[in-house]
């Protein structure tokens, strides 16, 4: 079974095949309604308040959840040796093994590659089934003490919403796939308490792509989330930020010895889920079913022996770290268990997220490095709460590939852009590090893993595309001014050997515009004006009649010349300051050439 | 046929407006519930986080009150973890750190609560304690500073006198006494007028050595309290350290009477004998400032207590060495006097013939110059001879430390 959802139930395939046609849908509140592209746009801007305010509550229940069963299960003060520490995540693991395989058999995993998957393999679609499942199981690990984040189980919680009521109201194909990252959207800007970059998370690593369509309806949505939020939690952020300030700007290089620090750090982490994940999965199934049990008790023995900060999101431990309650070693010790506990949590199949682990991570690297530097060069040192904030985007930089969304979620939690050197700097070279020594990002390992190939974002964003200028050839066919009569223009044809020879024709029009007529067509209008049908005095741009060439532009994208070439021999490429100035022209076997020989 | 195919349309047109709106209520209604629910859920949540942390609260308090500093910083971590943003349970923990001595990470965690409210008195004044642990003394002093003009809870005025006081200290303990003496005035002069706090600034200002300050505030603590014994003695004292005789010696006889119920004990005699010293002590006084026959007389007198002390010393000297089996630098039999009292006697012989009293009357430069062999006889025979008492004692004190100068 794939933790991406990759094996949708037969009955939900249909469902999805039933549901999502471009045919009249049938649902309870909107049985047989015609899918009408008008009514969709309406309505998709409303839903996606409604996706984003239910999200938004959803998400408030499940980080109550979340602190309820850990006040229940491990006690309202976790300190090393209490022994629930060590019975609480073994005997939730039981539970959550027992559950995922016989009941919610899609929540293994953090929830981002599930939406994905959901997006390009199940046109939107997330079951009712595995939404609750989220909910309940994540609830369950990350209460118990499981080393894992509510972050992106509310990103699928938020999808899981968006799919149910997308499909109520009954929209077309289209529209349910482009829900799927609405909802994402919400239920992950509804549990981060920062909408932008929520935003641009699903933007960089869910869609891929900035597309007007949904750009105003994730926002819409987001917001709302947020919104709805703030209104239980209050609008304060998720930390407690000290003063973050850049005392010297020496101190830029302890901040890019941070990036390199935590580049490293995400590698290791990485590479340690890359090795144990499909081991772990390669185990026979009874063994699979005590994996959970046996993650928890490791992560439980790490907080009964020391380091009761690792379990569970971690966020209180963060807290402190940003206000320098940690010393340096037990900074650096954090850090490594939490690699530790992370990665047999997230390998044993126990649904969570990586987010607030990579934050928890990135967090401990930074005020390590902070310490260290505050011990060293005291006078060069700004606050360790800056340290700390940065060193959460530069995990998140690295280890979740999400440059962009790693910067803004920095200035977002902090409020202050005076970090914003030290976080870009920090941040790229942790990104560079790890995209150079490992090439594919985490969540797409996890896809491959799963055997599925769902489109890889960074790929996406760093793809080169052809433009009109990469085919571009000079003008080698005949060219007639429009305003010629077609007498002339006849003369001029029968007199030119290479007018005779070529295939297609270029005609000036009057107002800047051009025609490209195929050499039949030509000799079709110039045969007209000699059998007398015509008038030869009337000019050739009236004869070709209204339609011109499209106006096409070298910086235009390649591939948007093919569907032309139906209609059109060839193409003018136009100068775009100069009207009807010609920079060249494309054939298809031009455009094909081009792309072949790429 | 068309207008049947146009009714249709708009039936239809219809039907989706009823069917989007009855959508809408639909989605409406299901938000509105799960919005109660949650609500409902919410402030059960919230109530159960409430009671968690004000009971982890307690524990940390009582903790921190019982010197369980360790304990305490724990407690009050957990108790944040359920109420983060209370700012009493902050203060609390990062006063715990700091009593834990974890003065890093305390002095992290005012800094924090520090951009919270920069203007808190209490946060400043903390964070001035942890500088001064950590030994930055400029940036402890911008925070006292920053502490006294901060805002504070009900009793500010009370608040920012100890402030300045525990500033003054500080800059006392940093040798910076003229400081140290303004800031304790400032707090004087913004002071209400109340027996204790005139003690308090009047004790400070006599440790900061400005003894005619302090006799101010102690006299404005008898002017609300003027039979208290123990600010009339603590007066006294004062003047009778600025050589300020009668006012000394009525007020450490009014302290004397005023104590007249309590038991005779060596406190008390000391006193009287301090009342008595000053008031012999105008005998004594050898100042310019004095009629030049009251000069002389005082002089007259003053050279036979000296007299008496130089040979009482040589007299214990000489036998000290004759003890140790020594001569003391002379011939056996004869007067020898020892060779620490050497160069004072050589004056005294020099000095003697002229030691009438008309001549000091009409000499103010011998006059001068009599008073400073006095004052170096009394001073050298307590370095060599040991503490004088009685009529030298008064006499060192009153001649001793301004030789010929008025005292």
């Amino acid at each position: 079974m794939s933790e991406a959802g990759v094996e949708v139930p037969v009955s939900a395939a249909n469902h999805v095949a039933e549901r999502a046609g471009d045919q009249p849908i049938a649902g309870p509140v909107a049985a047989a309604v015609t899918v009408s592209p008008a009514r969709e746009e309406r309505l998709f801007l409303l839903l996606a308040v409604f996706i984003g305010v239910i999200s938004g509550l959803l998400v408030v229940s499940f980080r109550m959840a979340i602190e309820w069963l850990s006040v229940l299960l491990q006690g309202s003060a976790p300190a090393p040796h209490q022994v629930r520490l060590l019975v609480a995540p073994a005997a939730a693991g039981l539970v959550i093994a027992g559950l995922t395989r016989y009941v919610f058999p899609q929540v293994r995993g953090s929830g981002v590659n599930q939406t994905k998957a959901a997006l390009y393999i199940h046109n939107g679609y997330t079951s009712t089934r595995t939404m609750i499942g989220k909910f309940l199981l994540s609830s369950l690990a990350i209460g118990s003490g499981h080393s894992l984040g509510p972050e992106d189980p509310s990103l699928q919680i938020g999808a899981g919403v968006a799919s149910y009521i997308s499909r109520k109201v009954g929209l077309s194909r289209e529209r349910l796939r482009v829900f799927a990252p609405v909802g994402a959207a919400a239920g992950l800007a509804a549990a981060f308490n920062a909408p932008i970059s929520a935003i641009l998370f699903v933007i960089e690593e869910v869609i891929g792509q900035w597309t007007s369509a949904v750009l105003g309806s994730i926002v819409l949505s987001a917001v709302s989330a947020v919104v709805v939020a703030r209104w239980f939690w209050g609008a304060q952020p998720m930390f407690r930020i000290p003063t973050v300030n850049l005392r010297d700007p020496r101190e830029l290089m302890a901040y890019a010895v941070l990036g390199l620090v935590g580049g490293v750090a995400s590698l290791l982490f990485a590479k340690a889920l890359e090795y144990l994940r499909p081991a772990l999965r390669r185990q026979p199934a009874w063994m699979q079913m005590l994996q959970p049990a046996a993650a928890g008790l490791m992560v439980g023995a790490i907080g009964f022996f020391g380091l009761p900060e690792v379990m569970g999101a971690g966020y209180g431990a963060i807290d402190q770290a940003m206000h320098g309650q940690f010393a340096f070693k037990l900074l650096l010790l954090l850090a490594v268990f939490k690699i530790l506990a992370t990665t047999v949590s997230f390998a044993s199949g126990t649904p969570g997220g990586m987010f607030a682990p990579t934050l928890f991570i990135g967090a401990m690297l930074g005020a390590s490095v902070g310490s260290f530097e505050k011990i060293f060069f005291p006078a060069l040192t700004g606050s360790i709460g800056s340290y700390a904030l940065v060193g959460m985007g530069v995990l998140f930089a690295a280890f979740l590939r999400a440059p962009l969304t790693s910067v803004f979620m920095v200035l977002e939690v902090s409020g202050n852009y005076s970090i914003v050197l030290p976080v870009i700097l920090a941040n790229t070279i942790a990104y560079l590090i790890s995209r150079a020594l490992q090439p594919v990002p985490v969540f797409e390992l996890f896809t491959h893993q799963d055997g599925l190939y769902l489109p890889s974002m960074e790929e996406q964003r760093e793809e080169t595309e052809l433009h009109f200028e990469d085919a571009l050839q000079p003008v080698a066919v005949p060219i007639f001014e429009g305003k010629e009569t077609v007498a002339n223009t006849r003369r001029i044809f029968e007199n030119n050997k290479e007018a005779t020879d070529s295939d297609a024709f270029l005609v000036r029009c009057g107002d800047g515009l051009w025609y490209a007529a195929r050499r039949e067509e030509m000799q079709r209008i110039l045969a007209a004006e000699t059998e007398g049908g015509a008038d030869a005095g009337e000019s050739l741009e009236r004869r070709l009649g209204p339609e011109r060439t499209p106006m096409i532009f070298p910086d235009q994208p390649l591939s948007s010349a093919l569907p032309h070439f139906r209609r059109w021999p060839i193409l003018p490429v136009l100068n775009r300051a100069t009207r009807g100035a010609l920079e060249g022209v494309l054939t298809l076997q031009d455009v094909l050439t081009r792309y072949q020989g790429r | 046929m068309m207008e049947s195919s146009q009714g249709a349309g708009s039936r239809g047109q219809r039907g989706l407006l009823l069917r989007d709106t009855f959508t809408f209520l639909i989605l409406c209604s299901v938000t509105a519930t799960m919005f109660g629910l949650t609500l409902l859920l919410f402030r059960s949540f919230e109530r159960h986080r409430e009671e968690l942390g004000q009971r982890w609260a307690e524990r940390g308090a009582e903790a921190l009150q019982q010197g369980r500093a360790g304990e305490s910083v724990a407690a009050l971590r957990t108790a944040l973890s359920y109420s983060p943003n209370d700012w009493d349970d902050q203060l609390e923990l990062a006063k715990a750190l700091a009593q834990a001595g974890r003065t890093e990470e305390a002095t992290n965690y005012f800094l924090t609560l520090w951009d919270a409210r920069p203007g808190d008195g209490l946060v400043n004044l903390e964070l001035a304690r942890l500088a001064l642990k950590r030994g930055n003394a400029q940036e402890a002093t911008n925070y006292y500073r920053a502490s006294i003009y901060g805002n504070w809870n009900g009793d500010g005025t009370a608040r920012r006198r100890e402030v300045r006081l525990e500033l003054a200290d500080f800059l006392a303990s940093r040798g910076d006494v003229g400081g140290a003496r303004t800031e304790v005035l400032i707090a004087a002069g913004n002071a209400p007028a109340r027996e204790n706090l005139e003690v308090v600034f009047g004790d400070r200002l006599q440790a900061l050595g400005d003894p005619g300050a302090a006799l101010k505030q102690y006299r404005a603590a008898l002017d609300l309290d003027p039979h208290n014994p123990v600010l009339l003695e603590k007066a006294g004292r004062t003047a009778y350290a600025m050589r300020d005789y009668g006012v000394a010696y009525k007020l450490l006889t009014a302290a004397l009477g005023e104590s007249r119920r309590s038991r005779e004990d060596d406190a008390r005699a000391k006193l009287r004998e301090l009342a008595e010293n000053a008031r012999r002590a105008p005998e004594l006084n050898l100042s310019r400032d004095l009629p030049a026959t009251e000069r002389a007389e005082h002089l007259m007198h003053a050279v036979e207590i000296a007299e008496r002390r130089m040979a009482r010393c040589s007299a214990m000297l000489g036998a000290r060495a004759g003890a140790a089996g020594a001569g003391v630098g002379g011939e056996t039999g004869a007067v020898v006097v020892p060779v620490e009292l050497q160069p004072v006697q050589a004056r005294w012989t020099a000095v003697k013939p002229e030691l009438k009293r008309r001549t000091l009357e009409r000499d103010a430069a011998l006059s001068d110059s009599v008073a400073a062999l006095v004052s170096d006889t009394e001073t050298t025979a307590a370095r060599v001879c040991g503490a004088p008492s009685g009529e030298d004692a008064l006499l060192l004190t009153v001649a001793g430390t301004t030789p010929g100068e008025a005292p």
